[in-house]
């Protein structure tokens, strides 16, 4: 029988803290991004309203700012994309289909990965090391 | 008990209520049972460094604890790298990623 | 133009950086100055760090090859307040706590008793925690 050797991963960040509630969102980005600038593979598992920083109804930019009109601010679900996009095969983002489902955010931009609750344990039997990050 | 490495982040800081000095507190009881353990105060958990919870930091480092602070987060909250007490110690993610990844380390966020 | 008078408490600072760049709580603020345009500001606990007058503080933060330098820039928006003509005002109090006091706040910014403030609440049509 063959055997399906599951691949291990340096980095699990479960971030279930909600955006624009404290720095949270920046400071797991920057965790990330330090262990990647450190040949390290990081995956991160969005729950609860993390979830909406992915969602295709942000687009490529954040609204209008009324006293910058001309200046560009990309939105959280373009910062994630482009992040995904410069580390190929060393950086997955996956949203917790419950968690999605519970906070009406289920439309993610198509480089986030669906992943049931179901696989939470394995997903961090498959980190070298998880730091979880509650708030949700 | 096994000695154990523990990376403990403090992101809440001790404005948001009483919490934030118990999980400092519990730094310090790891440290004094004999663990090694760094703490790292990241976003408003860099206040600790300047209100009620610093004595539960010189406590931290008097028992061997390392006590980090997050500089991107101390310049994004105005307080000066002079205004940090000696035994606390200045450091950017990269440092964290590397405590992270030492030997055996389990990190606890808060 | 409205007569609605507010009176803003900001006492939970740094909600969100990357997500939020332009959009925070001052920015709220600065966007409303024609509907509220009595509104005044009062900074209190680790908010009053908002109004501290430095420029150390670059808000840039960079992913790889993405460099994101939009991110809150909160003393610059205190100073566009104080520009605009909000009253400002940042709590003795808590800046002590940090060993600060009114000459570290950005020009403009006043140095109160904020709790002393509220005997000033009866002249606000609202008065709103942020």
């Amino acid at each position: 029988m063959a055997v399906i050797a599951q691949r291990q991963w340096d980095l699990l960040l479960i971030v279930t803290a909600a955006p624009h509630s404290n720095d949270v969102i920046t400071t797991a980005l920057r965790l990330g991004q330090a262990a990647l600038d450190q040949e390290k593979t990081v995956r991160v598992w969005a729950c609860g309203y993390a979830n909406m920083l992915t969602q295709n109804a942000h687009g490529t930019s954040k609204p209008v700012n009324t006293r910058d009109t001309q200046g560009t601010y990309p939105s959280s679900a373009e910062i994630v994309r482009r992040m995904l996009a410069e580390n190929p095969g060393r950086l997955s983002w996956i949203a917790c289909t419950a968690c999605s489902a519970e906070r009406g955010a289920t439309d993610h931009i198509s480089e986030i990965r669906y992943r049931s609750p179901a696989r939470f344990l394995s997903t961090i039997q498959a980190s070298r090391r998880t730091v979880f990050i509650g708030g949700c | 008990m096994p000695v154990k490495r523990y990376l403990l982040i403090e992101s809440q800081g001790t404005w948001a209520g009483p919490n934030a000095a118990r999980f400092i507190e519990d730094a310090c009881v790891l440290a004094e049972a004999g663990n090694e353990v760094s703490l790292f105060l990241v976003q408003d958990g860099v206040f600790a460094v300047a209100d009620g919870a610093s004595e539960l930091l010189k406590r931290l480092a008097e028992s061997g604890g390392n006590v980090l602070v997050d500089d991107f987060s101390t310049a994004q909250r105005a307080l000066p790298a002079r205004s940090l007490p000696s035994h606390v110690k200045q450091v950017g993610m990269d440092t964290v990623v590397q405590e992270l990844f030492a030997d055996g380390c389990q990190v606890v966020w808060h | 133009m409205s007569g609605y008078r507010v009176l803003g408490v900001v006492d939970r600072a740094y909600r969100g950086a990357v997500e939020v760049q332009f959009f925070d709580t001052l920015y709220g603020i600065l966007d409303f100055q024609q509907q509220f345009p009595g509104m005044e500001l009062a900074l209190r606990g680790a908010a009053v760090t908002l109004a501290v007058d430095e420029s150390d503080y670059q808000p840039v933060v960079t992913f790889g090859t993405v460099r994101l330098d939009t991110l809150p820039d909160y003393r610059n928006s205190v100073r566009q307040l104080v520009a605009d003509g909000v009253p400002v005002m940042a709590d003795e109090r808590d800046l002590a706590v940090f060993g600060l006091g009114p000459d570290d706040l950005v020009p403009g910014v006043r140095c109160v008793d904020t709790n002393e403030l509220a005997q000033r609440w009866p002249e606000f049509d609202g008065v709103w925690f942020l």
